[in-house]
């Protein structure tokens, strides 16, 4: 646990020199950022988007935000949270951009572009994996766009739940009640073979 | 704790989502109750299953990104160095604007108002023909003057006028406006008069 948290200092410290360094001009110390935060970036688009595609312009979309934007950005604070709101209102901007999230997630669903196509290689048991996936995607689905960032942030990005609110821009309380309401949608939907 | 309380408790429990008093009143319900127990079970089970989602492996983002910033106009240092006068020429046009707003609702000098003090004095009563007038008073028409001229033989209701001239408790001004047809008459009660009837 003290490990732990130790390792979660020196990675914030780290940051903030790479930010630093970016704001005095240093072109390097931006990419070098990008290198570090862009797995995670482009998870929670992909999360929140619910495909590849549109993980990945979303994604593109925040870092613009973030180099746009890292001029007025305070290096002491923290990043991560900052970097976290770009993201959910790139991911925002374009599932608004392209009809509304919902729909954009449903057409996905539809299109069988959610899940990464099964390759004749896969075994018996990555088939079934590959299509379990593709079900907790179809989960996801139902839910309403601010239940399913709530639960994103909360269950998959592993959130304390008043960050989640500071990021989504509500209060614990609310939040709170979108997550209590997501589970229970997820878990009616699993049930139901 | 009864099993309705505990059912809603269960999603938020599931996930130490729940404030530590209440998530140990839940525990001691879960432990009595066997139904509640394997609800709670459930609903870990499912967050199990949604936390196994994995995302695909993506491509490197740095090209992509390094290039749309280099395809962005030059905003950077640019922007910054010149925000300050952006910013002066906007308060500038503001203060521009509102001024413009000022001079046109005033519109021309206002003329000099009359001296009130002059026409505020109901007491004595004057008699009609010794009547102070502000400057530009046109006098009135002998219809406006013609219920006083020819008051109605028994027992006249007083008009406001008549207070002004004949009652003690009452103040009068009269202001005379641009148009000649219109006169604004103002009563009041006298300060320090008292307002009881007598």
């Amino acid at each position: 646990m003290v490990e732990e948290q130790k390792n979660r200092e020196e990675a914030r410290d780290a940051t903030a020199q790479l930010i630093r360094r970016a704001q005095a001009g240093d072109s390097t110390a931006f990419d070098q950022l990008v290198l570090a935060h862009q797995r995670r970036t482009l998870a929670l688009a992909w999360r929140l988007l619910g495909n590849a595609e549109d993980a990945r312009d979303a994604a593109q979309e925040a870092f613009l935000r973030a180099f746009r934007h890292l001029g007025r950005f305070d290096a002491s604070l923290d990043f991560a949270g900052w970097f976290y709101r770009i993201i959910v209102n790139a991911c925002n901007d374009l599932a608004r951009k392209r009809g509304n999230r919902f729909s954009s997630f449903e057409a996905a669903l539809e299109s069988g572009a959610l899940a990464e196509p099964a390759s004749p290689r896969d075994t018996e048991s990555e088939a079934m994996a590959a299509q379990e996936q593709t079900r907790i995607l179809k989960a996801l689905a139902q839910l309403t766009e601010k239940e399913r960032a709530a639960i994103v942030l909360r269950d998959l990005e592993g959130l304390p739940t008043e960050e989640v609110a500071r990021i989504l821009g509500s209060s614990p309380t609310t939040v709170r009640s979108q997550i209590s309401s997501a589970r229970t949608k997820l878990k009616a939907f699993r049930e139901k073979r | 704790m009864k099993c309705a309380q505990a059912e809603n408790l269960i999603p938020l429990f599931v996930g130490d989502d729940l404030a530590p008093r209440e998530a140990d009143a839940l525990r001691a319900h879960l432990a009595s109750c066997p139904q509640c127990e394997a609800r709670a079970a459930e609903f870990a089970d499912s967050r199990a299953w949604l936390q196994s989602l994995q995302p695909p492996a993506f491509d490197d983002l740095r090209g992509a990104v390094l290039g749309a910033i280099q395809a962005e106009p030059p905003r950077g240092g640019w922007f910054d160095r010149r925000r300050a006068p952006r910013w002066a020429l906007l308060a500038a046009c503001l203060l521009l604007l509102a001024g413009a707003a000022l001079f046109m609702r005033r519109g021309p000098a206002p003329k000099p108002a009359p001296d009130l003090t002059q026409v505020a004095r109901p007491e004595p009563p004057l008699p009609e023909s010794r009547r102070i007038d502000p400057p530009r008073f046109d006098p009135p028409t002998p219809r406006r003057a013609m219920p006083r001229r020819h008051p109605a033989p028994a027992q006249p209701s007083p008009t406001p006028a008549d207070l002004a001239t004949t009652s003690d408790e009452m103040l009068r001004i009269e202001m005379q406006t641009e148009d000649p047809n219109i006169r604004i008459i103002w009563f009041a009660p006298k300060p320090g008069a008292s307002t009881n009837p007598k």
